[in-house]
């Protein structure tokens, strides 16, 4: 009956099996159990019994025991051991926490069960109730925290699936429209996050999570920093976010350890730049103005304009095979636009299939990625919605296929 | 079990009721998160899920699914009256939500469901949005 030791957790708070949506995963990295949490109160309610001996019976449907065990473990994950003593054989033990079902199975045998739960901020108390049969036996709960950087969604319409990747091990399937799992930092932490999928692997640098702040190592169908990743990824076999930027060593053996379980290795730019003079060095040849008034300024493509919309330039690229392309570029956005945009486009200009932007004021070197094929349009726009006038450069602008290093 | 893809997407003023439905149904705090709309304003938000056959028996038993949908999709049509449980057991008020909230998310409600595994989660979750006619053109901002 013990399945802490699988990582993925169902809606129950157990280990979840393949087709499972996963509502949790389980941080392993020196994982090790707190201190059992004294329990400060009993309550037994509709005629539930305390039997004097550190077990309690539920005699009926209604009757409810519940275990306050103190409010040090808000927004903490922990791990409930509860045991059935004896049982009627039929119906089905219920736990809640906070105020949300985290578990529900049956108890037609007697045993020793044991759950992952995280526990809200308003609610300090576990409770079993029993349906069916009467007369369940239970003793009092053990209830111990899990220390790490755990996962948790609670949202069903969130959660990943659970797959079976047919070598042993299971992988995490996210749909690439809105399931994300996010992780609660304790501390802020600032390194390299890598994720391992089983058509390719991906660094994100330097990602920086505030204290309080959460994680979504995948969100929809992006990374922190790389949007459209996620479906060049594929199932997630494994993930890491270091405490700092990690060598090339490092990158090659951890790779290595989720490639035995299923993963592909990195993915890479294939060194072949498809962008025709996206570094501007001389000139902006090779890129037409959309109504952005561009120019060449040192080095850079420079976007003047006082219309209302996304404006700049941009240059049709004919892609000879279908595939994941990264975009990358530096784009300072010098104010007054609603933020600078770089997009693969198809030519009409209707479907956007990546997409990155820096807002107004800022400055920054950034990537998307896309699944292309044929001929894309890269743009380089400032929006705006107002009219009021916008000023914008752009330098660095690079399209290329990503391939397995 | 088969499980479906389950495309839906409420107006953006019904947001915070069509959240309270979720989790009264059980499906926790925040079902609806992404944002369509024009590009400049949001005008819906949308969700992509896989669910079991009574779940889409449910939405049928309060008005949003057709009983022909059922068909389409090989769901026992018996199932409406276990659905129909559902929607009678649950707690609306205990969630911020009344009789008219409920049936205010079920009009507003824009559907599709396929069998999973039958489409692409992203692809059909762009089919149902595609279907959007008001304010214009949709697609995520």
């Amino acid at each position: 009956m013990t399945n802490m030791p699988t990582i993925y957790k169902d809606a129950g708070g157990i280990g979840a099996l393949p087709g499972d949506n996963v509502r949790m995963v389980l941080d392993t990295n020196g994982l090790e159990l707190g201190s059992a949490k004294t329990l400060t109160r009993v309550t037994v309610v509709n005629g539930a019994i305390n039997n004097g001996d550190g077990t309690y019976t539920l005699p009926n449907s209604d009757s409810e025991v519940r275990f306050n065990f103190g409010t040090s473990f808000e927004n903490k994950f922990y791990q409930i051991e509860i045991e059935i003593v004896s049982t009627p054989g039929t119906g089905t033990l219920y736990s809640d926490i906070a105020d949300t079902e985290t578990f529900a199975r049956s108890a037609a045998t007697a045993g020793v069960w044991r759950y992952m739960g995280r526990r809200g901020p308003s609610y300090h108390f576990v409770d079993f109730r029993h349906t069916g049969a009467e007369g369940i036996v239970i003793k009092a709960p053990v209830v111990r925290e899990l220390p790490g950087i755990h996962a948790d969604q609670p949202s069903t319409a969130l959660q990943p699936v659970l797959v079976d990747q047919g070598n042993g091990y299971t992988a995490l399937r996210f749909d690439g429209v809105d399931d994300k799992l996010p992780q609660v930092y304790p501390e802020a932490k600032t390194g390299d996050l890598l994720i391992c999928g089983r058509n390719g692997s991906w660094i994100d640098r330097d990602v920086s999570v505030a204290a309080g702040g959460s994680l979504s190592v995948i969100s929809g169908k992006d990374s922190p920093k790389t949007p459209g990743i996620a479906p060049a990824l594929g199932d997630i076999v494994g993930h890491l976010h270091a405490p700092r930027t990690l060598n090339d060593y490092e990158i090659a053996k951890l790779t290595e350890y989720w490639q035995e379980r299923g993963a592909k290795g990195l993915l890479v730019p294939s060194g072949v730049e498809l962008v025709t003079n996206g570094g501007f060095d001389n000139d902006i040849s090779g890129w037409t103005d959309n109504g952005g008034n561009v120019s060449w300024s040192n080095g850079t493509l420079k976007v003047e304009t006082q219309k209302i919309g996304d404006k700049g330039g941009y240059q049709d690229v004919v892609l000879s095979e279908p595939g994941y392309y990264l975009l990358s570029g530096l784009a300072e956005n010098s104010g007054n636009g609603r933020a600078a945009f770089f997009r693969i486009n198809t030519t009409d200009w209707v479907n956007i299939v990546g997409t990155q932007e820096v807002l107004s004021g800022e400055s920054s070197t950034v990537a998307a990625v896309a699944y292309a094929s044929g001929t894309v349009r890269i743009t380089c726009d400032i929006g705006d919605l107002t009219g009021a006038g916008k000023v914008g450069h752009f330098d660095n602008v690079s399209l290329q296929k990503l391939v397995i290093q | 079990m088969t499980h479906y893809s389950a495309i839906l997407i409420v107006p953006a003023d019904l947001l915070d009721k069509a959240n309270r439905l979720g989790a009264a149904l059980g499906h926790g705090p925040e079902s609806y998160t992404v944002p369509l709309g024009d590009g400049e304003t949001v005008t819906h938000y949308g969700s992509r899920s896989r669910v079991q056959p009574i779940f889409i028996a449910t939405l049928s038993a309060a008005g949003a699914v057709p009983v022909e949908e059922l068909d389409r999709l090989g769901i026992d049509p018996a199932m409406v009256q276990a659905g129909g449980e559902v929607v009678s057991g649950l707690d609306l008020e205990g969630h911020g939500l009344t009789e008219a909230d409920l049936q205010a998310v079920i009009a507003g409600l824009v559907w599709g469901f396929e069998p999973e595994g039958s489409v692409d989660p992203a692809q059909h979750f762009a089919q149902v949005a595609s279907t959007l006619t008001e304010p214009g053109p949709t697609v995520a901002v």
